[in-house]
């Protein structure tokens, strides 16, 4: 491959010293680009890690101090009733995160599965229909589902929350996973269907195992939906021990000051579950799974 | 074991035409019976219907005295092997092979057994611990094969199993399937487009004609002929199956029917004419006009013992070895003759040269839209008693039975 490379270019007439500034300079744009990339996260980081009177855009950048106080701080905010509200909001952003991600995925699975393969009458109009809802962002639908939510009983409910993501997450979803299950040659599930196998069982033993990766995506895709979703959640809840984890960040934003050490340090922490899951999924994000199945 | 009946089957999508359009078919017990056809004839399509990946519009398919018109795959007892193989990928072999067992709640040591033996059959002991990717397409379709063979289903079907493979793994693998089917005895039902593959492998071959020029799909989908491969090959029974039999295809002609020295004869280009056997003569009259039928295998060059019938001149020589495809310019027509090299020594492109053919390999047929055969000389065995055996039909034919026969002894 290397020497291939170098025959290219050499056949455009580059020398060797050409070669070499031109890696250079590659090379440069490359620490540019990363430079530009993650000068924010590494500024975050600075700001979680300097005391928060220091931190923020007008603070002294004369002393540089280090300190974890803006995490403990983050971490053991009590209310009046002296409940810890980050770890309440932690495990209402987790359940949220958690139900919407499990609830979009199977229903997303088998929905998607139908519309891939079965000829029914509405399959192009649902399909169709799933993709018109994608053209309204949520805050359209922010009043009409405040109302179902209000007579439904489950404002300040986490469950209400579950139910308004799993829907707006459930579209995109089937799409991905139906896209994904048109790739599987259909000869697999003929041959299974000879085999004697039914379709639940084709569909667990066979499509299933073999739709992991876009099944990963589209697990990380509901996740994260519910995971950093704002507006919604800040509108539906309005005991501050039911705020998910983004709407407790915003009270360290407040109309007179803003207390970036604590923010932060905030930001970091709600980061962390989301990089877990995607390194944890990552390994399920692989191609060539039904290499060899067919010949094609 | 079970023989098929097919009553009538006809296929239809929505309202476009059948692709079958009423077929009519007795398949014995432990038969091997070919499909063959061009691409689009249905052939597939009539496989997929047997197996129940497709519904059929009307008519009756019974697997042994069952109607199956209704009945799920699962239920038929039949196991298909795919053109594409179709393994599971995420699955090693020993699972690909299992699966339908263990689908049918089969104790575990009997499918470890019956896997166990069909590896062994079809030599893939060494990989059953692999995925399919890591095999060969050889290797991936004898996965396939093991797979339908562990179930010991009533009825194999096999949808173009060879066409993914390259020629000599493909005769390879044609010899595995003529054993298989030697040692098994089960019925086969194989659809192919490949003429060798049908007349090499099948007890009898059922031919569907696909759509053509003049036509269209008029006639598609139809059942042309259902016979052996000699049969088929030395009787067809219109020009359809004529031409699609044998390999170069047969040669046609317009011709008229006149009385020379009073017998009658195929009158040709000039005075050309070919003689007519009594069969032939019987059945057609004089002043007719129709359509003569030679096999390129059929053509000699004309020598003392056998006088020049048809006056031709050489367009091109396509030399394949031991013998050679010689395209002659027959006044406006082409003309295919399989001629012997050694015997094309001294001949070369645009010379004029005479062509004896026998009224033995004669074909006549009908100049009617199905072009019906009218009568046949007698069969290419009686015209060339001594070079059938260069023919390469026969050669090949011979060599599958001979290698079969030879490795079904050594298994013995």
């Amino acid at each position: 491959m290397a020497k291939k490379q170098e025959w290219v270019e050499d056949s455009v007439g580059l020398n060797k010293r050409d070669r070499i500034i031109k890696q250079i300079a590659y090379n440069l744009i490359l620490i540019l680009v990363c430079i530009a990339v993650l000068y924010p996260v590494v500024w975050v980081v600075k700001m979680a890690l300097t005391p928060n009177e220091l931190a923020g855009i007008g603070g002294d950048t004369s002393q540089i101090q280090f300190t974890l106080d803006n995490f403990k701080h983050v971490v053991l905010n009590q209310n009046q009733n002296g409940d810890y509200l980050f770890f309440h909001q932690l495990a209402n952003s987790v359940i949220v995160s958690a139900i919407t991600t499990l609830i979009g995925v199977l229903l997303a699975c088998t929905a998607a599965y139908g519309f891939a393969r079965l000829n029914f009458i509405g399959r192009q109009m649902g399909l169709q229909a799933f993709l018109v809802t994608q053209m309204f962002p949520g805050v359209v639908m922010m009043i009409p589902l405040y109302i179902i939510l209000g007579k439904l009983g489950l404002t300040d409910n986490v469950l209400g929350l579950v139910l308004v993501y799993s829907v707006s997450a459930l579209p995109f979803c089937v799409w991905n996973l139906k896209g994904y299950f048109d790739t599987i040659p259909k000869e697999l599930e003929e041959a299974a269907i000879v085999d004697g196998a039914s379709r639940a069982k084709i569909f667990v033993t066979i499509v299933l195992p073999l739709a992991r990766p876009a099944i990963a995506i589209t697990a990380l895709f509901s996740f994260m939906t519910a995971w950093n979703e704002f507006i919604l959640a800040a509108t539906f809840m309005n005991n501050e021990i039911n705020y998910t984890l983004p709407v407790a960040l915003k009270q360290y934003v407040g109309a007179q000051s803003v207390e970036y050490g604590y923010f932060a340090a905030g930001a970091i922490l709600v980061s962390i579950p989301i990089m877990a899951l995607f390194f944890a999924l990552q390994k399920h994000l692989v191609g060539g799974l039904t290499a060899g199945g067919v010949k094609g | 074991m079970a023989g098929l009946t097919l009553k009538n089957i006809i296929k239809r999508y929505g309202n476009a035409e059948p692709t079958l359009k009423g077929i009519n078919l007795e398949i014995r017990d432990g038969e091997f019976l070919v499909l063959v056809g061009p691409s689009g004839c249905g052939k597939s399509t009539l496989l997929r219907s047997i197996a129940g990946l497709e519904s059929i519009t009307s008519g009756d398919l019974y697997i042994g005295d069952t109607r199956v018109n209704d009945v799920h795959p699962k239920d038929r007892d039949i196991a298909m092997v795919f053109q594409s193989y179709a393994l599971y990928p995420h699955m090693t072999i020993r699972r690909n092979m299992a699966f339908g067992l263990e689908v049918r709640k089969m104790p575990k040591d009997e499918i470890d057994r019956l896997v166990a033996e069909a590896s062994q059959m079809l030599g893939l002991d060494e990989y059953l611990d692999k995925l399919p990717k890591m095999l060969s397409g050889g290797q991936r379709q004898r996965v396939a094969m093991g797979r339908a063979i562990v179930r010991r289903p009533k009825v194999f079907l096999f949808d173009e199993p060879l066409s993914n493979l390259d020629a000599a793994l493909r005769t390879q693998m044609r010899v595995e399937i003529r054993r298989l089917h030697k040692k098994l005895k089960t019925t086969i039902i194989y659809v192919t487009h490949d003429q060798v593959e049908a007349m090499t492998l099948a007890d009898r071959i059922a031919v569907l004609s696909g759509r053509d020029k003049e036509y269209g799909t008029k006639n598609a989908g139809y059942l042309q002929q259902v016979g052996t491969p000699l049969e088929l090959f030395q009787r067809p029974v219109n020009k359809f199956v004529a031409g699609f039999i044998g390999s170069p295809s047969m040669n046609f002609l317009d011709a008229k029917i006149e009385v020379r020295n009073g017998k009658k004869c195929v009158a040709l280009e000039g005075w050309d004419a070919i003689d007519l056997t009594q069969e032939c003569a019987d059945a057609v009259k004089e002043g007719q006009e129709l359509c003569l039928g030679i096999r390129p295998q059929d053509v000699i060059l004309a020598d003392a013992s056998h006088p020049a019938n048809m006056h031709v001149k050489v367009d091109v020589i396509e030399t394949l070895g031991w013998e050679c495809h010689v395209h002659f310019k027959y006044g406006a027509n082409q003309f295919l003759a399989v001629i012997e090299s050694q015997k094309l020594a001294d001949i070369k492109e645009e010379q004029e040269v005479g062509l004896y053919v026998a009224p033995e390999v004669v074909h006549l047929f009908n100049h009617d839209e199905h072009g019906t055969a009218i009568a046949h000389g007698g069969g290419i065995k009686a015209a060339k008693p001594a070079s059938s055996e260069g023919d390469p039909h026969f050669t090949a034919l011979n060599e599958v039975i001979a290698s079969v026969n030879e490795e079904v002894s050594d298994a013995k």
